[in-house]
């Protein structure tokens, strides 16, 4: 019979657990981030002896918020969520075809694969916010050029995700249709998009959710909406205003948010 | 029905599936395919319906060889069933069926998942065939393993085929349900006269159910033999 052998026998194993190469790991970060600091001219300790008293002295000015002009602000954030929805429902029609033109196993060629990740990669590059103040120059104030920057950047991001999500499916299912003689379009209307589908809807409401948010910013640049509100008021120091619009994007956030988090956690 | 003549598969890593196999399958025959894992038997099945392309030999389906040109044709009369099932899970079971006819339904009518009445009853009666008309509209992920390959079963009968190549189709199920699937395709071998190969690593298995045993290891027939003649010294050899 084996005897308990002693605590002092496994002393010979013992390692510290941070090396040496752990604590250079630490200070080459560290040194990093500094060298980074400066280059950008930033002076933390402004933070902590200004910072408080500009931060106090716009609260005092932002308080009470005005709600004098409540429906119109109610209006415009209903604005800012149609656009929302326009812009993404325009995403999910130009990403499908993207999403499976960019999919590594059921590409037609590598040729096609390439283009449709290009496009998706550039569209997914140009923030939203470029892409309004453009498309604003280019068709005028308003709702359009919203909708349309928001559909074209999301498909960027929503083509990603269906391509990745198509290249992570079960290749069994495709495999039995193929030893059937099913051509390629049966396979992907029969194996390819009922696996997908649940990550599909998803994603669609994830990124509706996003671009909830994304819309009142895309007022500022004069695409309509709550944010076009919001810039409004900053211009004429009607900070009490800003007030209340930052309130009504919250509370409608916070709405949107759980609902949409609701929504997919069912999907899931 | 079947001849494979001087085979041969190496896989890009190197790996010898096949290293040479020579064969007849006769019409209406239940044979089964012997051997451990990594005999080869699974490449050699894949390569009869074109899932496996092959380095050198001939496959002929009806005296007819197995090409890029005849494959279509061959994989119109040839259903399959696969170990892990391969059903699609987020749609009925009915469907799992149909997709056995695409081959036969319209390109484009098809993507939508409308077919002919003609081709709903051919599921519906392959359902039945396989004992599970009850749930032909379940979604397929709500049954059970066993009701799991009776689809697969059923998906591959629906087109009436002459040959029916069954991948290691007991191997994810329990004992019990593994015999009911054995008997189901026997019954599908004498009642429908289709030409059956199975793929088993279980002796008893092959022994209860097949005409013929071909033993199978690293690549070689070990054995090519009718059932009856077949003694334990045989079968031990491809495991040994």
């Amino acid at each position: 019979m084996k005897k308990e052998k002693s605590l002092i026998a496994f002393e010979k194993y013992l390692r510290n657990q941070w090396s040496f190469k752990h604590l250079m790991i630490l200070v080459i970060f560290l040194l990093f981030l500094s060298l980074i600091s400066t280059d950008l001219k930033i002076n933390y300790s402004n933070l902590f002896l200004d910072g408080p008293k500009y931060f106090f002295d716009i609260l005092d000015r932002m308080t009470p918020p005005d709600f004098s002009n409540f429906s119109g602000l109610v209006f415009s954030m209903i604005e800012t969520i149609e656009m929302a929805i326009l812009g993404t429902v325009l995403a999910i029609f130009l990403s499908i075809p993207f999403g499976l033109l960019s999919a590594r196993n059921i590409t037609p060629n590598y040729f096609i694969f390439f283009i449709a990740r290009f496009f998706v990669v550039f569209f997914r590059a140009i923030p939203e916010f470029i892409m309004a103040m453009i498309l604003v120059i280019a068709i005028g104030f308003g709702a359009m050029p919203g909708v349309l920057a928001l559909g074209i950047h999301t498909m960027g991001f929503l083509a990603k995700f269906y391509a990745e999500d198509i290249e992570h499916i079960n290749k069994g299912p495709i495999e039995a249709l193929k030893s059937s003689g099913a051509s390629k379009r049966q396979i992907i209307s029969f194996a390819v998009i009922p696996q997908i589908i649940p990550s599909f809807v998803a994603n669609n409401f994830y990124i509706l959710d996003r671009n909830i948010r994304m819309a009142t910013m895309l007022g500022i640049v004069g695409a309509g909406g709550i944010g076009y509100e919001l810039q409004s008021s900053f211009r004429m120091f009607e900070y009490q205003k800003v007030s209340a619009i930052i309130i009504i994007i919250f509370i409608t956030i916070l709405i949107i948010d759980n609902l949409s988090s609701y929504i997919r956690s069912k999907i899931k | 029905m079947i001849e494979i003549k001087k085979l041969k598969k190496i896989f890009p890593n190197g790996v010898k599936a096949i290293s040479e196999i020579n064969l007849k399958i006769h019409q209406g025959e239940f044979v089964t395919i012997l051997g451990p894992s990594g005999s080869g038997k699974t490449t050699l099945l894949r390569s009869i319906n074109g899932l496996e392309s092959i380095d050198s030999g001939q496959i002929f389906f009806q005296n007819k060889i197995i090409d890029n040109k005849s494959l279509p044709d061959i994989q119109k009369k040839t259903g399959m069933i696969f170990q892990e099932f391969n059903l699609v899970n987020n749609i009925s079971v009915i469907n799992n069926v149909l997709s056995g006819l695409l081959h036969s339904s319209s390109k484009f009518l098809s993507m939508f998942y409308i077919f002919e009445k003609n081709q709903k009853l051919e599921a519906l009666k392959a359902l039945d065939t396989v004992g599970l008309l009850s749930k032909a509209y379940s979604m397929s992920n709500e049954l059970s393993g066993g009701q799991r390959q009776r689809v697969g079963i059923a998906r591959a009968i629906v087109k009436k085929p002459l040959l029916l190549l069954a991948d290691e189709p007991v191997a994810s199920l329990d004992p019990v349900a593994s015999l009911a699937i054995m008997d189901l395709l026997l019954e599908i071998n004498k009642l429908f006269k289709i030409t059956i190969v199975c793929n088993l690593h279980q002796m008893d298995l092959a022994l209860k159910y097949s005409d013929r045993i071909i033993g199978i290891n690293r690549g070689y027939i070990v054995f090519n033999k009718i059932n009856k003649k077949l003694n334990q010294n045989s079968l031990k050899k491809i495991f040994n």
